[in-house]
């Protein structure tokens, strides 16, 4: 039974300090398969334990060495011991009948990803979640959360940006395991550049995030944790290919060296060779492509001192436009339109965590990150060139006021320093931001109510003192039933360039009317999650709503005149309406839906007065629909979106045969796959949008990119049409 | 005159209303020794019905506990407390209750045997 153990990964806690290994997980009754709260969970030669949460679930942090057994007790249940080689989820079933005296740990099936216990409102995508999707990158992995939509850019750059609560993804901080990355430039090719399938899971959390992490979550925190180092040797290969003869590889390497260090290298290579032209307009729906990716980390882990390093290194390198452009002869000419877009990055992230030997409840933890990030495009005879240099470094020490207190603090030092080189057509521009800043949190929790209070300091070089408080409160009126709720402030520089680069595939002169401040907002919002058992089957509803509203914006003015794009920091209001509702449900024990509704009201002040902002669906609907069968050795998934109208920027003022409609068309986007576990081996194939919805129009003038009408940015929809795929996986470890 | 009559109707129904749910307040010694006990006990008693507050303190060995009288009476909140094997006051767990514990948990001589 411990096969099962050996498949698992590293679970999905969010440390506060993010510095603890930790094994976690659910325990439950054999006969009533309901969670049990209160159960005593302990090492077997340790004076320390934990105690289950009123969900059945457990944190349990690994101070010992491994291998070690871990005790299960409840009253009137039998004790069960669970011996444990590595970090990770082990789910326990404890039996009340003496006959029945045997632990079963079994992998969690991925349906339910929503925590009761969690401190703000989270929802976690898992490996399981993550395979419903096959393909490759993490924008991709979205496909089956309502809360993140994903959307292209532009017609012909290929990139995909995602919006959460209505408003972009610039405005969600990413966490690689606690530490942000991917910022500033990077956001140019966004989540693309991240490989789905090096990830573990994924942890999705609305509104405003914790003040630890930085000042720049706006609107939610999107935390990835990589496949870890340290639970097993492992080689993990993934190879994909589709019907556009669209390649991508990924192999994966994680062993252990010793009791304390371990390693793992992570390479990606992608690329994308036929021209595509489904809705023949002359442009290649998706760039020609050329990737890698590799990333390699290193893990220490002693008594006291935890340790992390890991260097990541990317290029890539697209080609798009007409399907008749040719660099080395087009390029500088009017002959053919062409866009390229080449980014290299690299990136250095630290973390060394303290803890004490007198108080298990203290700790001290550094973070530093450096980052180059170099982004080299042309769109038609434009050209935008970027450089950004960052570094980043965090301290913060952790501690209950006493050694038995439900009083916790967090206090911490942070410094930013930030470089940017860039040049747009004909001028260059840069800026130098020095960031230090200082906050402290403060947690009170008790076992049905947790509230925390945080404050940050931060002394910006350009934009002067900036104070960012947030709250964040939960109360479980059941067990089972959490009501949260959140209110912050938080901020971020613009790159009016790099974040809507897409944009810039147009013909629309471009104009930075005033010099950007910075963009800071406001977040409110509940949520209530409330888990239940109808006619023998669980069931999970959640239901919220957010509230963002802008101090200052830079607003993207694509409607003032279609010929321009105008940047200029908001005169007025902008904000964000966003409710969400959605119920998960195993209908039998093979068959999981999910169905959600989401509707989103984004507003902004331009300059001839306040517009819904263009390109944000006010209605869209979810459903996935997983069934598994033959003792899960297939697994078959089908997801349905419904994207409703969007207002589209205006058109009016062009001459009449490249006007648009002032709406978008409503459509759906259906994705089916299959999967086949044999072993170690998985086969999947899929089809992405099966209906063939291709955005009719997408390109204004397409005929003319070098005249005056040219518009490939006014997009809603897929520009490519059904696309099928195969794949396979493997997945060798050692101790298998 | 009026508002008088008005304010003893008010008074009397809030009287009436706080001698409804009227909320006890008790501390009880137990056998309390280390953090993972204060864990047990406050997030066993968290969803007790007509339990509003559970507190317990590790050093004074105490457990203090609000609650309406009727909905839970002290002597069903001594079994819960014994039923997760911790001493309850007066009142003792079972060897059965008491042997599901950790063993940093079991406080010497607190079975008389």
């Amino acid at each position: 039974m411990y096969k099962k153990i050996a498949g698992l990964l590293l679970g999905c806690f969010v440390a506060v300090s993010g510095y603890s290994q930790t094994v976690s997980g659910v325990v439950t009754d054999v006969e009533e398969n309901a969670p049990i709260p209160g159960v005593n969970i302990y090492w077997e030669n340790k004076n320390k334990g934990t105690t289950s949460e009123a969900d059945g679930t457990y944190v349990m942090s690994i101070d010992v060495d491994l291998p070690e057994n871990l005790i299960f007790s409840f009253v009137g249940f039998q004790s069960d011991t669970v011996f444990i080689e590595s970090p990770g989820e082990h789910n326990v079933v404890l039996s009340s009948s003496v006959e029945l005296n045997q632990v079963e740990v079994s992998e969690r099936v991925g349906a339910f990803n929503m925590s009761s216990m969690a401190r703000r409102n989270t929802e976690e995508i898992n490996r399981n979640i993550l395979r419903k999707a096959a393909c490759c990158n993490l924008s991709e992995s979205f496909e089956t959360s309502a809360s993140v939509d994903v959307v292209l850019n532009d017609a012909v750059s290929g990139t995909r940006k995602i919006q959460m609560l209505g408003l972009e993804g610039v405005y969600v901080q990413n966490l690689f395991e606690g530490i942000p990355f991917t910022r500033g430039l990077s956001n140019v090719l966004g989540f693309d550049q991240i490989p789905g399938s090096w990830l573990n899971t994924i942890q999705l959390t609305k509104g405003v995030g914790s003040v630890q992490n930085g000042y720049e979550s706006l609107t939610g925190q999107i935390n990835l944790e990589f496949i870890p180092p340290d639970v097993e040797e492992r080689i993990y290969v993934d190879l994909y290919a589709n019907s556009q003869q669209r390649y991508e590889g990924n192999v994966i390497w994680a062993k252990p060296l010793s009791a304390r260090w371990s390693t793992a290298l992570f390479l990606n290579g992608a690329t994308q060779n036929m021209r595509v032209d489904n809705n023949d307009d002359g442009f290649l729906d998706m760039p020609l492509r050329d990737g890698f990716n590799v990333m390699n980390r290193w893990k220490y882990f002693g008594d006291y001192v935890r340790s992390q390093i890991v260097f990541r290194y990317l290029e890539e390198e697209r080609t798009g436009g007409q399907t008749n452009f040719n660099f080395s002869e087009d390029f500088g000419s009017s002959n053919a339109y062409g866009i390229g877009i080449d980014v290299n990055q690299l990136e250095v992230l630290a973390k060394t965590g303290f803890l004490s030997k007198e108080r298990d409840d203290r700790s001290l933890g550094l973070t530093a990150s450096l980052n180059r990030t170099e982004i080299q495009s042309y769109f038609g005879n434009t050209l935008y060139s970027g450089e950004q240099i960052s570094a980043r470094f965090n301290s913060l020490f952790n501690t209950k006021f006493s050694e038995y207190s439900d009083h916790s603090a967090v206090l911490g030092f942070h410094y930013l320093y930030d470089e940017y080189r860039e040049s747009f057509a004909d001028s260059s521009f840069g800026r130098i931001e020095n960031v230090p800043g200082v906050f402290a949190e403060y947690t009170y929790e008790r076992p049905r109510f947790t509230a925390i209070g945080a404050l940050r300091w931060d002394a910006h070089n350009l934009f002067g003192n900036q104070i960012s408080p947030r709250v964040h409160l939960k109360y479980n009126l059941k067990p089972l039933t959490t009501l949260r709720g959140t209110i912050g402030r938080g901020f971020r520089t613009p790159n009016a360039f790099a974040d809507q680069l897409g944009y810039l595939a147009s013909s629309r002169q471009v104009s930075v009317l005033n010099a950007p401040n910075a963009e800071s907002s406001w977040n409110t919002g509940v949520s209530l999650l409330h888990k239940f058992e109808f006619l023998n089957r669980e069931i999970v509803f959640t239901t919220d709503y957010y509230f963002t509203y802008f101090e200052n914006q830079l607003v993207v003015d694509r409607d003032t005149d279609p010929r321009r794009l105008l940047f200029y920091n908001l005169d007025g209001e902008s904000y964000a309406h966003s409710f969400q509702t959605e119920i998960q449900a195993e209908l039998t024990q093979k068959l999981g839906l999910k169905v959600a509704y989401k509707f989103q009201d984004v507003q902004v002040d331009y300059l001839n007065g306040r517009l819904q902002k263009p390109l944000v669906p006010r209605n869209r609907v979810l459903m996935n629909l997983g069934y598994s069968w033959d003792d899960d050795k297939w697994i078959a998934d089908f997801t349905a979106n419904y994207y409703g109208k969007s207002r589209l920027p205006k058109t009016s003022a062009n001459p009449e045969p490249f006007q648009r409609d002032s709406k978008s068309k409503e459509f759906f986007i259906l994705h089916a796959q299959l999967t086949r576990i044999l072993g170690k081996f998985e086969v999947y194939v899929g089809a992405e949008n099966i209906g063939n919805f291709i955005q009719p129009d997408a390109i204004v003038d397409p005929e003319n990119p070098f005249g005056t009408n040219f518009d490939a940015s006014l997009i809603y929809g897929p520009v490519n049409g059904r696309v099928i795929y195969a794949g396979v996986r493997m997945d060798i470890s050692r101790n298998k | 005159m009026k508002t008088a009559t008005l304010f003893i109707a008010f008074t009397a129904l809030v009287l009436n209303a706080s001698a409804i749910g009227k909320t006890e307040e008790v501390t009880l010694k137990s056998s309390i020794v280390c953090e993972m006990c204060k864990e047990t006990i406050e997030k066993g008693l968290a969803y007790t019905s007509g339990i509003k507050v559970v507190r317990v303190d590790v050093e004074k060995n105490e457990i203090f506990i609000k609650y309406k009288s009727s909905k839970i009476t002290l002597e069903e909140i001594k079994k819960e407390i014994n039923k997760m094997g911790y001493v309850a006051g007066d009142s003792k767990p079972t060897r059965e209750e008491y042997e599901g514990l950790h063993a940093c948990c079991k406080k010497e001589g607190v079975l008389d045997d």
